[in-house]
This record gives structure tokens, C-alpha cells and sequence, in this order.
């Protein structure tokens, strides 16, 4: 159990007891009723971890899920208005099924929602690695689908050369995951330097 | 007497609502003002507070008391504050029907 947990207790321990001998009882008789009253010990440290552990959940959820949900919905709300709008991607081609794809304007205010998603982690006192962590989830969740896809694409479509597949597959992580994680990053980064990252 | 599922929190705010406590002298405020009627023992206080801690109801901190030893003192912050008026709400709103329905008060 935590060091200051056991103090606090000690130190209520204490106060009890010298409360009860102050009413007149005997050493024993004090420390026996102090021991009463504390209660059953099983269930207090029961009790205290259920409490610690109801605290760090509460503390993911606010420091990286949430802001991790905000930074991919607004993400991908902004790809869907640049699309609606009728931005047409950057299509960089190196060569048979190696294509970039990049929605240049959408890369551009990646690093004001990462920013976002940063600001959002702080917020909530998140340390910097989980401001970092929470604004990079869009593309760490977007390379594990991927993922997925290619390990299915190895099995389920044989006919294709594993190069081919496997260039593809490099082309899609770039325009999707990397470019799209490092914008995010950069404001997260460039959001927590200005918060004073500089110090820690 | 045990205390009923939310009355536990609606008692330690009420004492801290008055300064900064430690978490001993909660206890004996609380088993004061309900006049012996409320009592806490340390299994079911420490972990509600920090269960409340954790909640953003209060803070926590380190003070050194009169006799020199470090204690940890509770104080109410705005959130918990803000608590309180609903809770106590609730909680008269939950007596009076109890009271029409059972004639409690009657008893």
C-alpha cells in the first residue's frame, strides 16, 4: 500500500487512541476499542484499492480517451467537409501500385486538432507522454485497421505478387497513418511547448 | 446507525463545507453533529475519501499540525460544493416522502 496511505491511517490511528486514553481508558482498553473502531482491515484495503483503481480509470478516460475521441472525430469530420467541398487529393505516384494520396489542405489543420487533442489531455492534467499518445490515436487506430486489412489481403487475394501488396501497403501507411500522425504530433508538440514543455 | 447509500458523502461534504479537515477529526465532527447517531469507521471512510479525491470533490494535502506531526487535510473544492446543494435536496425531499408515506415522524 501507498507510503502516505499508511501514514494517514497511522496517524488517525493515533489520534483515536489518544482520544480514548484522554476519556480515561486504560492503555490496552484504548488500543482495543482504537482497533474497534477502525474496523475490518481486509475490507479497508479492499476498499482503498477499488478507490485507487476507480480513480486511474477515470484518469485514462479523461487525459487520453476523450481527448483521443474528439482529436478523430474532428479529424475525419474535416476530411469529410474537404471532400464535400470538392478538394481533390494529391496523388504522388512512384511507380506501379505505389501511390501517395494526400489531401494537402486536411494535412495542413491536422496540427491545429492535434493541438486540440494535446490541449484537451493537458486539460485534464495529462502528462505530456499521454497529450502525445491521445492526440496520435486517430492514426495509431487507423495503422491497426490497415493492419488487419493487409494480413487479410495476404490470405484471402493470393493472385497478387506479395511486392505489389506489400508496396501498397507502404503507400496507404504513409498517406494515412505517418504524414497524418506526424501533422497531429506537431501540434500536440508545438501546443505543449508553448504550456511550458520546455521544463519537463 | 449504518449509513444509507449516498448520505456517506452528503456528510463529509457538510463537515469540510466549514474549513479543511483531516480525515480523523471528519469522523468525530461527523459522529458529533449527528450526535452520536453517524460513526465511521476507518474501512468505510478512507477509501470514500479518496473515492472523492478522485472525483474532484476534494483535495488532499500534507499539513503540519500543531504537534509537529504531518497530517493530511481534506478541503472542499468547487465541484464538491457544488455537489452538495442537489444532494441536500434530494436527501429532504427523500425524508419528507418517507415521512407522508410511513408517518415516520409520527412514530
Amino acid at each position: 500500500m501507498d507510503e502516505g496511505i499508511v501514514c494517514e491511517l497511522a496517524g488517525h490511528l493515533e489520534e483515536l487512541h489518544a482520544a480514548l486514553r484522554g476519556r480515561g481508558l486504560s492503555e490496552d482498553e484504548a488500543f482495543a476499542q482504537a482497533c474497534e473502531q477502525a474496523g475490518n482491515w481486509e475490507e479497508l484495503q479492499r476498499g482503498i484499492i477499488s478507490a485507487k483503481e476507480e480513480g486511474a480509470m477515470r484518469e485514462r478516460v479523461r487525459q487520453i480517451w476523450i481527448p483521443a475521441l474528439m482529436t478523430a472525430l474532428i479529424s475525419y469530420a474535416a476530411l469529410a467537409v474537404f471532400r464535400w467541398v470538392g478538394v481533390r487529393p494529391s496523388v504522388v505516384h512512384a511507380g506501379e501500385a505505389r501511390a501517395l494520396v494526400v489531401y494537402l489542405p486536411w494535412l495542413g489543420v491536422l496540427p491545429f486538432i492535434g493541438a486540440i487533442g494535446g490541449f484537451l489531455s493537458r486539460r485534464a492534467e495529462g502528462d505530456r507522454r499521454r497529450a502525445y499518445f491521445a492526440a496520435g490515436l486517430p492514426s495509431g487506430a487507423l495503422a491497426g485497421i490497415l493492419v488487419l486489412i493487409f494480413a487479410l489481403a495476404l490470405v484471402i487475394d493470393r493472385g497478387v505478387a506479395w511486392e505489389i501488396k506489400g508496396t501498397a501497403f507502404a503507400a496507404t501507411v504513409a498517406s494515412w497513418v505517418v504524414l497524418p500522425g506526424i501533422a497531429l504530433w506537431f501540434g500536440a508538440f508545438v501546443e505543449g511547448f508553448r504550456k511550458g514543455d520546455r521544463a519537463g | 446507525m449504518e449509513f444509507k447509500r449516498g448520505t456517506a458523502e452528503l456528510a463529509i461534504l457538510s463537515v469540510l463545507e466549514d474549513g479543511p479537515l483531516h480525515g480523523y477529526e471528519i469522523g468525530r465532527r461527523i459522529e458529533q453533529r449527528s450526535g452520536g447517531g453517524l460513526r465511521f469507521t476507518l474501512a468505510a471512510l478512507y477509501p470514500l475519501l479518496y473515492r472523492m479525491e478522485q472525483r474532484g470533490w476534494l483535495r488532499g494535502e500534507w499539513t503540519v499540525g500543531e504537534n509537529g506531526k504531518q497530517r493530511r487535510c481534506y478541503r472542499l473544492l468547487a465541484r464538491g460544493r457544488k455537489m452538495l446543494k442537489p444532494m441536500r435536496a434530494e436527501w429532504a425531499e427523500f425524508v419528507s416522502a418517507l415521512e407522508r408515506l410511513a408517518k415516520v415522524s409520527h412514530a
